[in-house]
């Protein structure tokens, strides 16, 4: 549904994305995942037909961006990083503009329009001036708008932004409804939302995209190690020392806390029950041990902070 | 052009909900209603030119207030990101123009519209000519779409739309007075001049019933501009054929406001002062 090809973008001489491919298929859900000032924003406006690309191509919904620009954007609902509303109108007057300027008939417009205000809990406002509405409810118009026309494919640019954590989950499980008879791209930097909402994720840092995949398959790809967290009553001092004495552990760093621990082993090895016996004999006061997972935030991190001198 | 009619709705709307329109209105109608007043009870030997000096502040005003209907059309559309709502639409950026212009020409004619009142007034109580009144419109509506153009490109430079406003009102007044080098330079040069000016071209219209080449019309518009700066300041007076002064007898001027004077009539020959 959306491909990209080769799309670069210079600001005068600055380049904002340098040779940008991917794929979305139908009916996925793809995270767009980045720090900011990655080229996400950019990449999201050339796809939209915001602007055009320096160089490469794209397609969405099977109509070029450079030729059949127009159908291609029939066929978008895009939310951009700020929500473009119009303060002095009204909510349904707003839906309204952007049904019209969609094309949309009459009848198919009130239809639709009573369908997304609902979807996006706006039936309490639909009659409010959008110049009133809190921050969290500018973000559900501008949902709203985007899924108005029923458009196949869905680019939305940071949408739980400024969003409360109740409203995070409401827009979540919202666009995970949307999988199947929608495409969704959509661009975070927060790496859970990528993880919670999405099957795929790409990760771009300074205008390339450094990692492609599910969630899963990237965490197992980059993991240099396993670790354990421990968590112990009596801690003498000694522990640090005295653990990594043990055979297969690589490294252990102290915790937050006071007593725990990070233990970190070699890969594909289990040392939870070696581990457990040695503080148990020792009589440290073992209260907790258990496997920490790398989270997608350890990948991104991994892959979008440099070492220094590695660059 | 459902795109055009829906982009010049909502921008009408948009005047019509936000007090721009009306402090405009006021603004416009207040100054030009002072002037009318003024020439019509205070000034009756002056009367002759009421209609002349009427639209010449018309005209000059539009200088003024078109800025600011058009300063936000795109300027605005910029700063708060909505541009980016109309450019991923699939609407032509044509269309996007086209629709911003009708709708700030709705709103010009809007005003304007209800400066017919003047006339009317006139027709009540003397007899004017209609046929100045009708080209003084036509040119201040052709005038008028000249600046919105002008005022809608300067708001397409920039997302501030003070900045927008304020490239308008130069550039606009640069065409004004751009009219007073051609007094001053070598004849051929200064025949370029007038043709851009457009005080210049627009005295045609508003000042003199007859007509000049046509070619005139199509550029930005005579001699009103002295109107605008008093006409007692304007050195070269007497080059303007439209800033002659005709006087009516003081004695006749009571007699006047009771019967149709005939100096609404088109200025006649034996009008020539």
């Amino acid at each position: 549904m959306i491909q990209a090809d080769g799309l670069t973008k210079y600001y005068a001489q600055h380049p904002a994305i340098v040779d940008v491919s991917f794929q979305v298929e139908e009916g996925e859900i793809v995270a767009f995942l980045g720090p900011n000032g990655a080229g996400k924003t950019t990449t999201m406006r050339i796809l939209t037909g915001y602007m055009p690309a320096t160089f490469g191509n794209a397609r969405v919904a099977g109509f070029n961006l450079a030729e059949e620009s127009l159908q291609a954007r029939r066929n978008i609902g895009y939310m951009p990083e700020t929500v473009p509303l119009y303060p002095d109108m009204r909510v349904h007057q707003y839906l309204g503009y952007c049904g019209r300027l969609q094309g949309m008939a009459k009848a198919k417009l009130a239809e639709r329009m009573e369908y997304v205000i609902d979807r996006c809990g706006l039936s309490e406002r639909a009659g409010s001036i959008i110049g009133t509405l809190s921050l969290g409810f500018r973000q559900r118009v501008g949902l709203a708008q985007a899924m108005l026309h029923d458009p196949p494919v869905l680019i939305l640019d940071e949408p739980t932004v400024g969003l409360d954590p109740n409203q995070i989950v409401e827009v979540r499980n919202l666009i995970k409804s949307l999988a199947g008879d929608h495409t969704v791209l959509l661009s975070t930097h927060i790496l859970p939302e990528a993880q919670m909402t999405c099957e795929r994720v790409i990760i771009i840092n300074e205008g390339e995209i450094v990692a492609e995949g599910s969630p899963q398959v990237l965490t197992a790809q980059l993991r240099q190690a396993e670790t354990l967290l421990v968590t112990i009553r009596d801690d003498d001092g000694t522990v640090v020392r005295q653990i990594k004495n043990i055979p297969e552990v690589v490294d252990v760093r102290s915790g937050a806390q006071r007593g725990s621990y990070y233990i970190e082993t070699e890969v594909g090895s289990d040392l939870r029950a070696d581990i457990s016996e040695f503080i148990v004999s020792r009589g440290w006061g073992l209260l907790e041990l258990r496997p920490v997972e790398m989270s997608l935030e350890d990948v991104f991190r991994e892959l979008t902070t440099e070492e220094k001198g590695v660059a | 052009m459902r795109n055009i009619l829906t982009i010049a709705g909502k921008e009408l709307r948009s005047y019509f909900t936000s007090p721009m329109a009306y402090v405009l209105a006021v603004f416009y109608l207040g100054i030009t209603g002072y002037i009318f007043i003024a020439i019509f009870l205070l000034m009756p030997q002056a009367q002759t030119d009421l209609v002349r000096i009427l639209f010449g502040w018309m005209m000059g005003l539009s200088v003024v207030i078109i800025p600011t209907v058009t300063m936000g059309l795109f300027a605005q559309e910029r700063a708060s990101g909505t541009m980016e709502l109309l450019m991923t639409r699939p609407v032509r950026d044509w269309e996007i123009v086209v629709g911003k212009f009708l709708a700030a020409v709705g709103l010009f004619v809007a005003v304007i519209a209800v400066t017919l009142g003047y006339p009317a007034i006139l027709e009540a109580v003397a007899d004017p000519d209609w046929a100045m009144i009708l080209t003084g419109y036509l040119g201040l509506l052709l005038a008028g779409t000249a600046f919105i153009a002008l005022g809608i490109f300067a708001s397409s430079l920039t997302a501030n739309q003070i900045a927008a406003a304020i490239i308008a009102v130069f550039v606009l007044l640069f065409f004004c007075l751009i009219g007073t080098l051609s007094y001053s330079v070598s004849h051929s040069l200064g025949d370029v001049f007038k043709h851009l000016s457009v005080l210049e071209n627009y005295g045609d219209f508003s000042g003199s019933s007859h007509y000049r080449k046509p070619t005139d019309y199509l550029g930005l518009p005579n001699s009103w501009w002295p109107l605008l700066l008093g006409e007692n300041e304007c050195p070269k007076r007497s080059q303007f054929e439209i800033s002659r002064i005709t006087t009516v007898p003081r004695a006749d001027a009571k007699q006047a406001q009771l019967r149709k004077p005939r100096c609404w009539r088109k200025p006649a020959s034996s009008a020539d002062g």
